[in-house]
């Protein structure tokens, strides 16, 4: 890979709980390539939102981050003023919730136009101007006179479109998306989904998704990096998991995801038996043991990073096991 | 000033805890993070977009605590022995004067309606989700 355009090297989210110190992620490491698509996978808990608000900076109060390094285009993100300088505008972020994420008491104009002229400055005509511009990108007709109204006054897929369009209205070269779908219905999905591509492909843009989907991350990723319990226990490009999935994890949710004329009529859909270990405390050797059906007793010892080519994962088996 | 004093010390704390409950609630919200995340100022995301919503309680609250104001100005003006409309209420209260009483009364009353209707369109400008009905 060249140059990346964001490299996290060993990230770290720490957060208080009454019980003791929850590590909701463990050291985690990877590069976004200018223009890629990197898809964060995992089912809730495995900290993938926690991932991607640690690069906002976003994180909530209780939750302390720290890393060996994060860096945008060769700048060194845990430096807040630095980080304040980037989020925005050369970095943007759309959320899961698009019925809740925008601001209900301004007009969606007044709240796009606000972060144009703060990061990029001009008269407000011409921030009016690229917003109207940015609403018809994200295929919103009627752009002018959508400005005007409030969120309140659209659907749910209409407001993340505006989301995006918010998003996007720096020019940044990341987007980073925490399920940007998952809160709206299947059809709308597919569209949201689709802009994204599009978008990404005009305007050359890396975009993180992060989502528990493995269905949607087959359609638009270009990598993957597949969370558990708060670490990356696979990573490589979409072919290298879906074709060949190294690591029991990655198996175990692939074989989850029912396929039409693969998957028998009437069978039950499949699930991973038992439950994401508790985050509180250290983790010794491999966090999915206990529900791996090939685990081993060394499983509970370290575990090596096993590689070919640009196909990482963490697991004692090589390949298939 | 004293009387003043009385009146602020008696009127201030619901609005203190107002302000600070709804701007916890307006902090932890969805669209506070995502105006952080467009990278607006600290300042501008907490006066602009919390406090705005923080603000609709409490204007509400305003019209009813002000219509309180001029009934414990009645106390107040009595005690402090000033000449204004709660003094000139308690005196036609112990001469038994019904006529000025009762025109005190109805101007309590009707300044206490144009506070709630104003209240009421100061709240339909803060958010506009109250406009439709």
């Amino acid at each position: 890979m060249n140059k990346p355009l964001l490299s996290v090297r060993d990230l770290r989210v720490d957060l208080n709980t009454r019980s003791g110190v929850l590590h909701a992620v463990r050291g985690i490491s990877f590069d976004v390539a200018p223009g890629e698509t990197l898809c964060i996978v995992g089912e809730s808990g495995c900290g993938k939102s926690m991932t991607s608000l640690a690069l906002m900076d976003l994180l909530p109060r209780v939750a302390r981050r720290s890393a060996g390094g994060i860096t945008f285009d060769g700048q060194d993100l845990t430096r807040r003023r630095i980080a304040g300088r980037l989020r925005g505008r050369r970095m943007a972020m759309i959320f899961q919730e698009p019925m809740t994420a925008l601001n209900p008491a301004f007009t969606i104009g007044d709240q796009m136009v606000e972060a144009y002229l703060y990061h990029v400055g001009g008269t407000r005509a011409q921030a009016v101007e690229r917003a109207a511009q940015m609403l018809e990108k994200v295929g919103i007709g009627s752009a002018r006179s959508r400005l005007s109204q409030y969120p309140h006054q659209l659907s749910g897929g209409l407001r993340q479109r505006v989301m995006i369009a918010m998003a996007l209205i720096t020019d940044p070269e990341l987007l980073i998306a925490d399920e940007p779908t998952t809160a709206l219905d299947v059809t709308i999905q597919a569209q949201i989904l689709r802009l994204l591509k599009d978008l990404q492909k005009e305007l050359g843009l890396a975009i993180i998704l992060i989502t528990h989907d493995l269905g949607l991350v087959s359609r638009i990723a270009e990598r993957v990096v597949v969370m558990y319990a708060g670490a990356i226990v696979e990573e490589g490009s979409a072919a290298e998991i879906f074709d060949r999935p190294a690591h029991p994890y990655t198996r175990a949710l692939i074989d989850c995801i029912p396929q039409p004329g693969r998957t028998e009529r009437g069978a039950h859909l499949g699930t991973i038996a038992g439950v994401v270990p508790s985050l509180i405390g250290p983790q010794e050797g491999c966090a999915f043991r206990d529900r791996c059906p090939v685990a081993q007793p060394r499983c509970a010892s370290d575990i090596p990073t096993q590689q070919a080519g640009s196909h990482r994962w963490v697991c004692i088996h090589g390949g298939r096991a | 000033m004293l009387p003043a004093v009385t009146l602020g010390y008696y009127i201030t704390p619901p609005f203190m805890r107002l302000v600070r409950a709804g701007m916890i609630d307006a902090l932890n919200t969805d669209y506070v993070r995502t105006a952080r995340a467009k990278g607006l100022p600290a300042r501008r995301v907490v006066f602009k977009h919390a406090l705005r919503n923080a603000l609709v309680p409490v204007v509400g609250l305003v019209a009813v605590q002000l219509g309180l104001l001029m009934g414990g100005s009645v106390v107040v003006e009595s005690i402090f022995a000033l000449d204004g409309l709660g003094y000139l209420a308690y005196q036609s209260i112990s001469y038994r004067d019904f006529p000025v009483l009762q025109a005190v009364v109805l101007l309590l009353s009707l300044a206490y309606v144009v506070l709630t209707l104003l209240s009421d369109i100061i709240n339909a400008w803060l958010d506009p989700r109250l406009r439709a009905a």
